[in-house]
């Protein structure tokens, strides 16, 4: 059984004058020890549909569809069902980090509060180690537990977050831009460790970025995201190496090659479509240079591509399958 | 900390000094000469205006008296008033209770009742206890207090007899003891509650701001995620980060304070500093104005500084050097 | 600037608040500017009926102590308001504005001692000086304006200074810099424009304050005994408190009117530039 398993996943912002459609009818599957990368533009929605699907979206988002975690559906539990998972079962570290704790509290305070909601009654003592041990994986000294959240850097507060995210051991770790604030070498540095934790801990890992590398280095499965909607998923060594969506192509074009070999650098022209507009077709047709007529007017679905084993799937009508082959 | 704790202390001597200073030229080269006043306008004799003149030697030049009236002050010497023929000290300290009794409860209950509704509006922005109140908090914050307290009189005191019109305990009860504290709270009623109401919307509305301010920040969903209740996040986290403004306007407040008590001792004949000033102002007691200038400017200044210490106490990321 | 028209009249469309206080400024503008027209009364005129309930005798408003027309009054008395407010506000802004500025765009040593000097400025009793300054100089008008405006410039100050501070670092004012502009011309050219905005909404609500600090003062004894005043009459109205509330009530709510209707606008124009207030709404 899949741990996550998201079914026909909408998110809609309700504003005064108009609806924004952020993320539509997005599917998605999470197999236990998983390392799922969602890559897209600021705006695609992949942030949204995280979020969505831990149920931490403002009020004025509207989520409809299913987010089955572990058989059980995440959107439609009790706020006391929904916070035993949380934290317990999964796990979020998020994008601004420097902003991720209170900045009143002592850090070892709010990261000892976080474990009594989840085990009530534990001896002081017994959390404290805990929390040191969590600091000893992420390389931190235990005499952050009485810093605050100002008096760290970025790196650290970014490892501070992990070291909260793992406290109750879940098994579903969500990465939320987490290493994007930060330099190169303490990005690579702690990426690295993740990839170390996840086999020590056989942690499930969704991790959001708008950086392929990031994917391609710590990641087995991707899914890429435009204006909402999911263009293509499958294993990285597929979709990475040789994207079928043309819009894959475009965002792999737009980052320099993995290998250092000198490739064309271009972005993809034109920007994000209106996503108050419900399109007629393809989302990414206006942008797309090999666009027909049939983009423009039906929109494709996600459909298989390469063997059954790979897993692969494209919406494109440009790419076989059986509705959205060429005709 | 601890030059920082230096820093603001001569800095509070230097403001107490510059404003000194600026009141005393201010008071000796306004019109009108005190002398002429206390020897009577009609038959001014010159002899008794010479001595007078001497007496309190008015004869010297200005720097003269400001250095002599600084170093009396240092040895707790505040002067004599002219027209009370009494130490302003004095003077001061008797009216000076009354004044901080009327402003402190007035600022307790402001602050108290300003920040809960302040944070039950916050709560729930945009429902019908929020807008209600912030029209309410509107209005009171556009209402001169002397008006309010005029209005408040006319309806509880005249209109419906439930408390008295004015003064600060009934001269003729002649009550001791526990009677006399229970009189005094029964006066205290009107022009304490005066003063509160147009005290509150300033502390309800940072309440409110600073609480919405809060729970749109990034660690609030952090907490969400871990499975924290609405409740705690709010009681524990919410608060302790949104109450930081209040206490920093704390300081600032006591001036607004002392100066909203003025009107208010005026509307009700309350025996305080704000009616000693104004007899002060009337009469040109200029060691009287003196003195209650530099009360006043060494009660702001400091209660700026004490404040200051407790916001760098209570909220971490201020680090003095 | 076209463009900036077509945004505030959307603005206006939304923020109700700010239309709010527009109008209501407007109205009371016709009625202070128009006084001698809508005025029924001389309002200096001592009439025979003393203290007539409103309504009685032609007198809207009634009559005071002395039987001066309370209506006519109040319409004249909204220039006195209006004038003080504008002004001392105006005052304020402009020495705000230019402290402010020096500061933040020179910075190093003058930076220094003008943010001592506000310090010092913000931790005077500042109400007492402008009691005593009245009080020992005599009430003209012209001084209760300066007064105050002289007195409550700090805020102003501290706002433009954070402005200038931020725009000093901005690519169009340190592209003057690199073409050889002056550093003067830069603050006046680059540097007011662009930051003056918070400082407009702080000072319509520092009409207020004046105004309600005038009212006051006058309500004190010490407003300019040659022109009518609202606090004015609201203190003539005192010992008849009982018997004749509306004449210290009829003026004390047209303050009110008076001040909200420059908090509104004020509060409009901060809603107008951070739109993150609106919504927190």
């Amino acid at each position: 059984m899949a741990l996550l398993e998201i079914k026909n996943f909408n998110v809609t912002y309700k504003m005064k004058e108009k609806e924004v459609y952020a993320v539509q009818d997005a599917c998605l599957e999470l197999e236990p020890q998983d390392a799922i990368g969602i890559v897209g533009e600021s705006g695609s929605g992949k942030s949204t549909l995280a979020m969505g699907i831990l149920r931490l979206l403002p009020r004025t988002a509207e989520t409809t569809g299913e987010a089955l975690f572990e058989g059980s559906d995440l959107m439609q539990m009790s706020t006391e069902e929904l916070s035993k998972v949380r934290w317990n079962e999964i796990a979020v570290v998020f994008q601004k980090s420097m902003n991720a704790l209170s900045p009143v509290h002592k850090i070892g305070k709010q990261m000892e509060d976080v474990y009594l909601i989840h085990k009530p009654g534990t001896p002081k003592k017994a959390i404290r180690d805990r929390i040191y041990e969590l600091f000893r994986v992420v390389n931190l000294s235990d005499r952050v537990y009485e810093l605050y959240p100002h008096e760290l850097s970025g790196g650290m507060m970014q490892r501070i977050s992990i070291a909260l995210s793992l406290i109750m051991t879940p098994k579903l770790l969500v990465m939320d831009e987490a290493t994007t604030a930060l330099d190169v070498v303490t990005q690579s540095q702690i990426l690295r460790e993740i990839i170390q934790l996840q086999e020590q801990l056989h942690l499930t890992r969704l991790m959001i970025t708008h950086d392929v590398s990031v994917v391609s280095s710590t990641c087995n499965k991707v899914v890429v995201m435009y204006a909402g909607r999911i263009m293509e998923k499958g294993r990285v060594v597929d979709v990475l190496v040789n994207p079928k969506h043309p819009y894959t192509q475009g965002l792999l074009k737009s980052f320099p090659s993995f290998h250092g070999e000198k490739t064309d650098l271009r972005g993809i022209p034109g920007s994000l479509p209106d996503l108050s507009v419900r399109p007629t077709g393809c989302v990414f047709a206006p942008r797309c240079p090999y666009a027909t007529d049939k983009c423009r007017t039906q929109l494709p679905k996600l459909q298989s591509a390469g063997d059954e084993t790979q897993n692969w799937q494209v919406a494109c009508h440009l790419v076989g399958g059986e509705e959205n082959g060429r005709d | 900390m601890k030059r920082y704790i230096i820093k603001r202390f001569l800095t509070g001597i230097l403001v107490v000094l510059v404003s000194v200073c600026i009141n005393f030229v201010l008071i000796r080269s306004a019109p009108g000469n005190p002398v002429r006043i206390l020897a009577g306008v009609d038959n001014p004799n010159p002899a008794q205006i010479e001595a007078l003149t001497i007496k309190y030697g008015l004869d010297k030049s200005l720097p003269e008296q400001f250095i002599s009236f600084i170093a009396n002050v240092c040895k707790g010497d505040f002067g004599y008033s002219y027209a009370n023929e009494r130490p302003v000290l004095e003077l001061i300290a008797e009216k000076l209770m009354p004044t901080l009794l009327l402003s402190l409860a007035a600022l307790l209950i402001a602050v108290l009742f300003g920040t809960l509704l302040g944070i039950r509006s916050a709560r729930k922005s945009g429902g019908v206890f929020d807008r209600l109140m912030c029209t309410i908090s509107y209005f009171f914050d556009s209402t001169p207090s002397f008006w309010l307290g005029l209005m408040i009189i006319l309806i509880f005191s005249s209109r419906l007899g439930w408390f008295p019109t004015s003064g600060m305990v009934n001269m003729r009860g002649g009550y001791t003891g526990w009677r006399y504290v229970a009189d005094v709270a029964y006066h205290m009623v009107l022009p304490v509650s005066t003063l509160a109401l147009v005290q509150f919307p300033y502390y309800f509305r940072i309440a409110r701001s600073s609480v919405l301010q809060v729970m749109s920040e990034d660690f609030i969903t952090t907490l969400r995620a871990t499975g924290m209740k609405e409740s705690r996040i709010f009681n524990k986290y919410v608060l302790r980060n949104a109450l930081i403004p209040t206490v920093t306007v704390l300081g600032s407040s006591l001036a607004f304070l002392l100066a909203g008590s003025v009107y208010i001792e005026t509307v009700f004949s309350w025996p305080g500093m704000g009616t000693l000033l104004f007899t002060s102002i009337s009469k040109r007691d200029y060691p009287l104005l003196s003195g209650i200038y530099l009360i006043l400017a060494i009660t702001v200044a400091a209660m700026m500084i004490i404040v200051d210490l407790v916001y760098s106490l209570i909220d971490p990321r201020i680090k003095y050097e | 600037m076209k463009k900036k028209m077509t945004a505030f009249k959307k603005e206006l469309g939304r923020n109700s608040q700010l239309r709010t206080g527009l109008i209501l400024l407007i109205i009371l503008l016709v009625g202070a500017i128009g006084a001698p027209l809508f005025a029924t009364h001389d309002p200096f005129k001592l009439y025979d009926s003393i203290r007539v309930a409103p309504g009685v005798d032609g007198f809207w408003f009634g009559t005071d102590n002395l039987g001066r027309d309370i209506y006519s009054q109040i319409l004249y008395g909204a220039r006195t308001s209006l004038e003080i407010g504008i002004i001392a506000a105006a005052i304020s802004a402009v020495v705000g504005t230019l402290l402010g500025g020096i500061a933040g765009y020179f910075g190093g040593a003058v930076d220094k001692v003008i943010l001592e000097f506000i310090n010092i400025f913000v931790m005077t009793p500042s109400f007492f000086l402008i009691l005593i300054i009245v009080a020992m100089f005599g009430s003209n008008i012209r001084y209760v304006m300066i007064v105050i405006g002289l007195t409550s410039w700090p805020g102003n100050a501290r706002l433009m200074r954070a402005q200038a501070i931020s725009l000093r670092e901005r690519t169009f004012v340190r592209a003057a810099q690199a073409m050889g502009e002056g550093r003067a011309s830069i603050m006046f050219r680059h540097i007011i424009p662009n930051g003056i905005f918070p400082i407009i909404a702080n000072t319509t609500m520092q009409i207020s304050g004046a105004i309600l600090t005038e009212a006051g003062l006058s309500f004190l004894g010490l407003g300019d005994p040659n022109v009518i005043s609202w606090g004015q009459m609201i203190s003539a109205g005192k010992q008849y408190l009982v018997k004749c509330p509306w004449i210290s009530a009829i003026p004390g709510i047209f303050v009110v009117i008076t001040v909200l209707t420059f908090f509104m606008i004020g509060e409009g124009l901060n809603r107008f530039i951070s739109p993150k207030m609106q919504s927190n709404k």
